[in-house]
């Protein structure tokens, strides 16, 4: 039976990326789960990824019948930053190219063994911290939803 | 039996063993030193075509190291193109790996410019489920980024694009096209923007049991910014004119040109704001000009 989508299985999936676990330099699981926060995280080691549980979850009423339909989302915040001598141009397409790749190597993984299902994924936004920041970096959150 | 006869029979026997087993190599070697102070214009072609139609099962490897070193004072310009096409038009599984590896290394004090464009072009006529996992085009991979970078590519492809930017080709065009926040950039005029706006991103599963997969979809924000002619500074209706005109063709030709050979899937490009005249009172420092921005939605990637 598939796994639900909480927090905990979202985490699993985000750490299973090769390419997640590659840009944290983590060399399995347990490692890069150190990466995947669980919630507000005082002070961060960037980069990493941030699961919480989504708006959208909850039990929705199939009409004309008895059942309820489960509808669950999470939603996972990724955050790199901004390296030295870096053009705004080249620290976006670094920022959503390892995100990017790293959904895409999700959407492998959901659904197969071990690992929760998935029905969709969505962009919420894709940030620039200020300017004014001390620490330049971007931030992507998506949605993921079964 | 002389010596001589030996040797013959030898290389004879040499060469009946070379064809028996099928193994056949060739290594092609083009040297260019340049150590005075003319202007030269070099050109290396180099084509290896492997063809095989019959049944045995066979290992090809190639590889193609090209290097440029440059010790001298001058100017150069280097274009390179790497074409590798692989057509299969048979049943069996094959496992195709491509590697391309270009490295600059720059240790002189000059400002160069270097342009980067790489694409990986895979036509599937056959049966078999196919697993492609990472698309890369340029220093962007990833549902996210790459199609930023082939809408660039797309844009760049125009030729009215080109004509506007005073540049002849997709690679010269491209260094006009920023991607990136747009809130946070003013990009070279005339040019454009790109950037993924909230939302712009989607996977949806699709089909069912093992053929189930995610399809990618999305938008992506395009902002056009082309320089008011001072002929028709004075004159609003013309200049707007003009803007709309030069953006209705660009457009039309990214239109003609999505989703065939590698450019981007294009679903729809609809205005979402402008054309706008820029401020006048930024025209002593930010120019005169006008804006579109579109919304471009993609899909199949």
């Amino acid at each position: 039976m598939a796994r639900h989508l909480d927090v905990e299985a979202a985490r699993i999936l985000v750490a299973d990326s090769a390419r997640f676990r590659t840009e944290v330099g983590a060399a399995d699981q347990a490692e890069a789960l150190l990466r995947v926060y669980r919630g507000a995280e005082e002070d961060p080691t960037r980069p990493f990824a941030l699961v919480a549980m989504g708006r959208d979850a909850g039990l929705r009423r199939l009409a004309g019948t008895g059942h309820y339909l489960e509808r669950q989302s999470t939603y996972i915040l990724f955050e790199s930053e901004v390296e030295a001598g870096q053009t705004l141009e080249e620290a976006y397409l670094e920022h959503t190219s390892w995100v990017g790749v790293v959904l895409q190597e999700m959407g492998v993984l959901a659904g197969s063994a071990g690992y929760v299902f998935l029905t969709e994924g969505e962009l919420v936004h894709v940030r620039r911290s200020d300017l004014n920041e001390s620490t330049q970096f971007h931030a992507t959150v998506v949605e993921l939803r079964r | 039996m002389g010596t001589g006869v030996f040797r013959r029979r030898w290389r004879w026997a040499a060469r009946v063993l070379r064809v028996l087993t099928k193994a056949t190599g060739g290594t092609a070697s083009k040297s260019v030193s340049d150590s005075g102070t003319g202007s030269e214009s070099v050109s290396v072609s180099k084509t290896i075509n492997v063809a095989d139609s019959a049944t045995g099962v066979d290992t090809v490897s190639r590889d193609a190291i090209l290097t440029i070193t440059d010790a001298g004072g001058g100017t150069e310009a280097v274009l390179l193109e790497a074409y590798m096409v692989v057509v299969d038009a048979a049943t069996g599984a094959e496992v195709i790996v491509s590697d391309k590896l270009l490295q600059v290394v720059d240790a002189g004090a000059g400002a160069e410019a270097v342009s980067l464009a790489a694409e990986k072009i895979i036509t599937d006529l056959g049966e078999g489920v196919d697993s492609v996992v990472v698309r890369t085009i340029g220093a962007a991979e990833g549902p996210l980024a790459a199609p930023a970078a082939a809408l660039r590519l797309l844009l760049a492809s125009s030729s009215t694009f080109q004509t506007l930017t005073g540049t002849g080709s997709p690679t010269a065009a491209e260094a006009y096209v920023f991607i990136g926040a747009l809130a946070a950039a003013s990009f070279t005029r005339p040019g454009a923007g790109i950037e993924i706006p909230d939302g712009g991103w989607r996977m949806r599963l699709v089909g069912g049991g093992a053929s189930a997969h995610f399809a990618h979809q999305g938008e992506l924000r395009l902002a056009i910014e082309l320089d008011v002619d001072p002929a028709d500074a004075d004159d609003p209706e013309a200049a707007e004119a003009a803007h709309v005109s030069d953006v209705e063709d660009i457009i039309g030709e990214m239109l003609a040109l999505a989703g065939t050979d590698d450019y981007l899937a294009v679903d729809e490009i609809t205005l979402e704001s402008g054309p706008s005249r820029s401020d006048t009172n930024e025209a002593p420092t930010e120019g005169d000009y006008y804006r579109s921005t579109h919304t471009v939605r993609w899909g199949g990637f």
